[in-house]
């Protein structure tokens, strides 16, 4: 049988040759170049980390665009009528699923670096490298550049749990529109379920996904932003739940009769 | 060159004398929810063949051809694919196989070339001379740099058929490949199905529920109504010598014909005999004999749909 890597290959060209990916990615080059000349004007005397810290509140879009190619790779070659001919392939159906979902983890690497890269290297260039005086510190314990690391990192978790999630409701539903729907929704109702089910009042909330999502709140604070949870509690809940979304994602994909 | 393809040809031939059959259906059935689709079908296929399947809309084709390629699942019964379970040894039967299950849905925003890199892909044998060969065997080389979406049914249609034999597959699927083609792309098919079966020796499976087609394209045919299978025959067998058929024979005195032969009626001033093809011969030749003038014999091929209607009662052909 032939080369695993030629079937993400071809999950890649399906993404990359569809224009809505290249307006994607010309959007992160935008806010990436555009966002730091913004701060320069605004704000006087900040560092590069200052500037930086201020980029991670666009870091919604790479999640953002990544469910909505996500979603697409599977309900839309349903939707499209496709999928019949790529399982008639010989390959299980488990191979094809997990070719789809690597090219999306490259692509979530792809937009954090486009976005990343090019900020920084904006930030470099408009900015004092070294941190300057009116940087807030805060709290912090570390550095800024540590702290803008350690949120990218935990940005990073969120985004795979949210773009995993994605994935699972396209093998559930194969609607591509309902799949991106619903995940958004889940991610502004987080906060409404964790005030209406407060893990800090009941036990239960605790081991909702979202009392465990924007791994973040670590940063300010050792117990969470409820008080009643740890760094290594949280990972361990996500992990349980991702295990559970992929489990479920590949199973229902390799039991259905695709008609 | 010519020489070697026709050797590999007769090779085929001879083999597929004694092997086995490309196709074994083995009492399938298929129940969903509580309605069963498909009733215990067991099917061979041998090689080398056109073989139709045939049947009215809703009598399960569309699902036996998706529990061939592994599409659904069935509910009992296996299918082997050149002696491959597709149940038990999915990737090793489904590579024998190439098919177009219903409509040939490609990738609109790639071009058909890159469509067909992209199976190509997912395969260790097929290299870009052999792409470049199916293109210029369906006639598409001069689009075939042109997105998909810029493309006419007819030409989707070619492109559907050029992924299925990119593989060179022993067993070629093809779901209802008429509908929507006009009587040009349908007489096109209908040309390439039988140089893939004559040049590759790939046996074509097609399922279709216009019969007047299926007699043009088919050697043979078996009919399914209800999930059921009613009948296999063959078709267009010229040295099919043992079918009895009605005979009209234009004679000068009927009833002295009738009386020599010992046989036959007289219908519309003609006489009508059952018999075969040696028969034909020996009437004709006792005939003349007597000193009867024979203007005319023609045997009566009962089309496929006489055939048909017969045999499903006629109530349910669309």
């Amino acid at each position: 049988m032939s080369n695993f890597f030629r079937l993400v290959h071809n999950e890649n060209i399906k993404i990359h040759a569809r224009p809505r990916t290249w307006i994607m990615l010309g959007i992160l080059l935008l806010v990436a170049i555009l966002m730091p000349v913004l701060f320069r004007f605004v704000s006087d005397g900040i560092g590069m980390w200052s500037s930086m810290n201020t980029m991670l509140q666009f870091w919604f879009l790479p999640t953002v665009f990544s469910i909505a190619v996500a979603a697409d790779s599977v309900a839309g070659e349903f939707s499209r009528g496709t999928i019949k001919l790529l399982l008639i392939r010989p390959w299980s159906r488990i191979k094809i699923l997990l070719s789809k979902y690597v090219s999306i983890l490259l692509f979530i690497l792809t937009l954090y670096a486009l976005l990343m890269l090019v900020s920084l290297g904006m930030s470099a260039v408009l900015f004092d490298t070294s941190s300057s005086s009116s940087d807030i510190l805060g709290q912090l314990a570390g550095s800024l550049a540590d702290y803008f690391w350690w949120a990218l990192l935990y940005r990073l978790v969120d985004t795979l749990i949210y773009v995993t999630m994605a994935f699972m409701f396209a093998s559930l539903f194969r609607s591509n529109s309902l799949s991106v729907a619903l995940t958004i929704v889940l991610i502004f109702m987080g906060s409404l379920v964790t005030l209406l089910a407060d893990p800090s009042k009941y036990e239960l909330g605790r081991y909702l996904i979202f009392a465990n999502l924007n791994l973040g709140q670590y940063l300010a604070s050792d117990t969470g932003n409820y008080g009643v949870t740890t760094l290594g509690f949280s990972i361990a809940v996500l992990a349980v739940y991702y295990a559970v979304f992929l489990g479920l994602t590949f199973w229902v994909f390799r039991k259905r009769d695709v008609a | 060159m010519e020489t070697i393809s026709e050797k590999i040809t007769q090779a085929n031939d001879k083999a597929s004398i004694v092997s086995e059959p490309v196709v074994r259906f083995k009492n399938i059935v298929k129940t969903i929810g509580r309605k069963t689709i498909i009733e215990g079908l067991t099917l061979d296929v041998p090689p080398g063949q056109v073989f139709g399947f045939l049947g009215p809309n809703g009598s399960g084709k569309t699902t036996t051809i998706r529990m061939m390629t592994g599409l659904m699942k069935m509910t009992a019964g296996d299918i082997a694919i050149c002696g491959h379970s597709i149940a038990g040894d999915f990737e090793r039967a489904i590579a024998q196989v190439g098919a177009i299950v219903e409509n040939p849905e490609m990738y609109s925003y790639l071009s058909g070339y890159a469509n067909l890199r992209q199976y190509a892909r997912m395969r260790s044998d097929v290299s870009k001379e052999r792409i470049d060969e199916v293109v210029r065997f369906m006639g598409l080389q001069q689009r075939i740099h042109d997105k998909v979406s810029t493309y006419s049914l007819g030409m989707r249609q070619r492109l559907g058929v050029a992924q299925a034999i990119l593989h060179r597959p022993k067993l070629l699927i093809l779901d209802e490949p008429t509908n929507g083609l006009d009587p040009q792309g349908i007489r096109e098919l209908r040309d390439y199905l039988r140089e893939l079966t004559r040049r590759e020796g790939t046996t074509v499976f097609v399922s279709s529920h216009l019969l007047s087609e299926m007699e043009l394209m088919c050697d043979s045919v078996a009919i399914i109504q209800a999930g059921k299978l009613i009948d296999v025959r063959q078709l267009n067998s010229e040295t099919d010598t043992e079918t009895l058929l009605e005979t009209i024979f234009d004679v000068s005195q009927i009833e002295q014909a009738i009386a020599l032969l010992g046989g036959g009626e007289i219908r519309e001033g003609r006489l009508v005999v059952r018999t075969n093809r040696e028969g034909i011969a020996e009437i004709n030749a006792r005939l003349v004999q007597a000193g009867i003038a024979v203007y005319g014999i023609r045997p009566q091929k009962r089309s496929l749909e006489d055939q048909f209607l017969e045999m499903t009662g006629g109530g349910q052909i669309v």
